[in-house]
């Protein structure tokens, strides 16, 4: 069960509207390595995780990258706001604009739709923890591409706050890898997946 | 926590949330250390009293802690992506 909390987890508060950035910065609410993509691959993943702790890290940081998303929507909300018809143009968001006007739709910067695609949810704690932190890394650069080619304060801030979480995540990631090794049979942590024996760990 | 105005509190549980959303992520990965279980209490602390006392003046932030008894306020309060919160 979720609770919708009736504030953004860091502020944003844009002044001035920017088709450009708009343009790029959507690809962190519907692309590849993109906050909505983040929360559905750990809110999956949880399920088949035999640990309870490593679902509970799933889950609390699945629900966070569902905050983020709202911060990337309320970016490019505040960033489309008030455009003129030619500034549209002029940016080429008028191909955005001519399907969604000022909606919030999940797509990557080039305009594919959002696709579950974009994660994996293998049911074996190994390969889903290292995908995780994987995405963390690919978000992180994401953010750090956003920041060379955005400059206004107002967008850098949150954009900024949005980064420094990616590391964050990767570090609880790991150590939630770390202490599932540390369960698994440590001359082979592949020979017998805990997700297929109710997650009770066989000595060989 | 008194004589803060509606933007002083609305700061505080923004950063007391956040510092525990942060704390709670460590806590699960790290569940018995005493150094974090103390900063979450110290933060707990603060942001029920500034959640509470902002609630009750300036309208609701859970939809579940609605005060005023006479309108639904919680459809009438300006939404985060407004911009004003």
């Amino acid at each position: 069960m979720w609770e919708y909390q009736k504030k953004l987890q860091y502020p944003v508060n844009i002044k001035c509207p920017d088709a450009n950035a708009a343009k790029i910065i959507i690809t962190q609410l519907g692309g590849p390595d993109g906050e909505l993509a983040a929360s559905m691959r750990y809110i999956s993943q949880r399920y088949a995780m035999p640990y309870r702790d490593v679902a509970g890290i799933l889950t609390d940081i699945g629900t966070e990258e569902l905050a983020h998303m709202e911060m990337v929507s309320t970016i490019v909300y505040q960033l489309t706001r008030g455009l003129s018809a030619q500034e549209l143009i002029d940016s080429g968001l008028d191909v955005y604009f001519v399907d969604h006007t000022n909606g919030i739709w999940p797509q990557a910067a080039s305009g594919a739709p959002f696709t579950s695609a974009y994660f994996q949810s293998k049911g074996d704690p190994i390969t889903d923890l290292h995908e995780d932190m994987a995405a963390e890394q690919k978000a992180r650069t994401t953010y750090d591409n956003i920041l060379n080619l955005v400059s206004d304060p107002d967008v850098t801030d949150p954009i900024k706050f949005l980064r420094q979480r990616e590391i964050n995540h990767y570090q609880r990631f790991g150590e939630a890898l770390r202490n599932v090794t540390e369960r698994l049979n440590a001359d082979n942590f592949y020979y017998i997946n805990p997700s297929l024996t109710g997650g009770k760990i066989f000595d060989k | 926590m008194k004589n803060q105005t509606k933007e002083q509190l609305f700061r505080i549980i923004t950063e007391s949330s956040f510092a525990l959303d942060e704390a709670i992520q460590f806590l699960d990965t790290h569940p018995g250390n005493q150094e974090a279980l103390d900063y979450y209490h110290h933060y707990q602390d603060i942001y029920k009293k500034a959640l509470k006392e902002y609630q009750e003046c300036y309208g609701p932030i859970n939809q579940k802690d609605v005060a005023q008894e006479d309108y639904w306020t919680w459809v009438t309060t300006p939404w985060p992506w407004e911009g004003e919160c």
